[in-house]
């Protein structure tokens, strides 16, 4: 394909594909992120500072394990 | 004055009106200079991120690999691809949210928080300085270098304009216009690198034939396996170069700074994504570009040049003047990093630390400019006079930078054991062994990478000191909930936030 060796083609369009993939898995796993974004929104617009939490507010696990 | 000079002029102007412009609309505190107030979004993020770390080696030193080593090449490729990817979902939310909570501005700084010692600072800042300092006089050069062979322009004249406008725009508007200039110069640097791809590809008529054609010269350039074939690989190396590209940016220190002014932990999430976009349109190119050129210009004196004769070959003379100023974006952006990164050490992480610790935001900002003035001139000074090899410099700052940083920023953010002797153990070692490693030739001799066998003796050296010498130096109870912390998704509780205080490497929590 391309005029290259198949082993070229393999490494060159297959490692590219791992990254992708890796990206995506990692989006997906990193979802649970949009909360943290909703928790400081709250604080923000309650007057109380960008990074303080609010009374109450109970700090989600981490989602996944890639970050 | 020819069309290809009117467009760097453009250029040149452009940079500097976002300096101008970032003066303006930026924070004048020590925050606001270093860390653009912790503002920015996801887009500025990715592309500031993935411009700082492709130098002008990405026109120079990719396109000469290639040409020299046709597909083989493409394994410095490969794993350039994820080092984006990689860097933001181990560090990035971690290290923006311990940052704050630690209270850290500096990417140096925030290694003395999270490892409490004034030893850390003093250690990793001079290996810092030193390895930055080498790298930024690289991109000086590879800046003149490319202005003469566009302009016409002396040497030493393009040197310095070249040095001169990078130096403006960073001593007015310190991280936040490196941030937004390296945003846009990403945008160009992408645009001129497809646009020789494109032309390329039109010049050798299709990639086939590109492909058939050069498999006539020599059948092994089409392989991963080097000109020489499959016999003669040397593995260390291929392990060292998809290693050098993909983890080595997590121990740069220059890069890592992106993380910690991103507007929110989350941003790391959507910056991954443009990463990787960016990535794949933008890597492979250079390389396919370098090994085109043995069609188009096989008796190439310099294979350095190669992409700049592709582009002057194949494009007409307004496209060049474009692909020029993405040449000079991809090394103006990783040389404002650099320069506002070694500014930065000198002045937060050595001068204000253990010489007048009573700075104020307003002095600190001018200690870093006037530091960032001064390694501008002592780097235009030696580029001028005696200047290195581009390419030689650059892997060598680069190898030891990564040696050296990998383990401790990585462990920072996700292991909780990881402590100060484990710390200064694995800086001193990764350093030591990666210098050695090139200095003495064993990397001839082994055939295997410095930075593999760097990487290698500062996580084993982190590892077990931390291990065997927890009793002794345990991590602070601070820094642990700090961890703690991080590893939950919330915003951050008052109690937690570390203000900037004198006592740098024991400040304790505000209310404590």
């Amino acid at each position: 394909m391309f005029g290259l060796p198949a082993a070229t083609v393999a490494i060159i369009f297959g490692i590219p594909a791992i990254w992708v993939i890796y990206t995506l898995v990692f989006v997906y796993l990193s979802r649970g992120w949009k909360a943290e974004d909703v928790a400081e929104d709250k604080l923000t617009a309650g007057g109380s500072g960008p990074t303080t939490s609010a009374p109450g507010h109970r700090s989600e696990p981490e989602n996944g394990g890639m970050a | 004055m020819n069309l290809e000079t009117w467009f760097l002029v453009i250029y040149f102007i452009a940079m500097v009106g976002i300096g101008v412009w970032t003066l303006k609309i930026g924070n004048k505190d020590s925050e606001g200079y270093l860390l653009g107030g912790r503002s920015l979004g996801p887009a500025v993020t990715a592309l500031r991120l993935q411009s700082s770390s492709m130098s002008g080696y990405m026109f120079l030193g990719a396109g000469s690999l290639a040409y020299t080593k046709g597909y083989f090449s493409l394994w410095y490729a490969m794993g350039d691809i994820g080092g984006g990817v990689l860097n933001l979902s181990i560090l990035g939310r971690r290290m923006r949210k311990l940052s704050q909570i630690l209270g850290s501005l500096t990417s140096i700084e925030y290694l003395e928080h999270r490892y409490p010692s004034p030893w850390i600072r003093a250690i990793a800042a001079p290996v810092a300085v030193f390895c930055i300092f080498f790298y930024v006089m690289s991109q000086f050069i590879a800046g003149g270098r490319g202005l003469e062979m566009v302009t016409g322009i002396p040497y030493a004249w393009a040197l310095l304009i070249a040095v001169g406008v990078i130096v403006f725009y960073t001593f007015l508007g310190g991280y936040l216009a490196v941030a937004y200039t390296d945003f846009v110069q990403a945008i160009i640097m992408l645009i001129g690198m497809v646009w020789i791809l494109i032309g390329t590809m039109q010049a050798v008529g299709g990639w086939t034939a590109g492909n058939n054609a050069v498999g006539e010269i020599n059948p092994n350039l089409l392989t991963m396996w080097g000109p020489d074939g499959f016999g003669s690989v040397q593995w260390g190396v291929i392990i060292g170069a998809v290693l050098v590209f993909s983890i080595g940016y997590m121990g740069w220190p220059h890069v890592n700074v992106s993380h910690m002014a991103m507007k929110r932990p989350s941003v790391a999430r959507t910056a991954s994504m443009y990463a990787t976009g960016f990535n794949l349109l933008f890597i492979p190119a250079p390389y396919i570009v370098g090994i085109m050129a043995l069609i188009l210009l096989p008796n190439l004196d310099n294979p350095e040049l190669a992409v700049f004769q592709v582009a002057d070959t194949v494009l007409p003379n307004f496209a060049v003047g474009i692909v020029m100023a993405g040449i000079m974006a991809a090394i103006m952006s990783t040389a404002d990093a650099l320069l506002l990164q070694s500014g930065t050490i000198a002045s937060q992480d050595l001068f204000q630390r253990f010489i007048k610790k009573d700075m104020s935001d307003s002095q600190s900002v001018w200690v870093s400019r006037f530091t960032v003035l001064i390694l501008a001139i002592i780097g235009y000074i030696v580029a001028v006079n005696d200047p290195p090899a581009v390419a030689e410099v650059v892997i060598f700052s680069t190898t030891v930078l990564g040696a050296a940083f990998v383990p401790v920023y990585v462990a920072a953010a996700w292991w909780k054991k990881a402590n100060v002797p484990g710390a200064i153990s694995s800086m001193v070692l990764g350093t030591v062994s990666s210098v050695v490693w090139q200095l003495t030739g064993l990397v001839d001799v082994t055939g295997v990478d410095p930075m593999g066998i760097g990487i290698v003796c500062s996580t084993l050296a982190l590892i077990l000191v931390s291990l065997a010498t927890q009793k002794s130096h345990p991590v602070p109870a601070h820094v642990v909930a700090a961890l703690k912390e991080t590893d939950k998704i919330g915003a951050i509780p008052a109690h937690m936030l570390t203000g900037q205080n004198d006592a740098l490497a024991a400040q304790v929590p505000k209310d404590a």
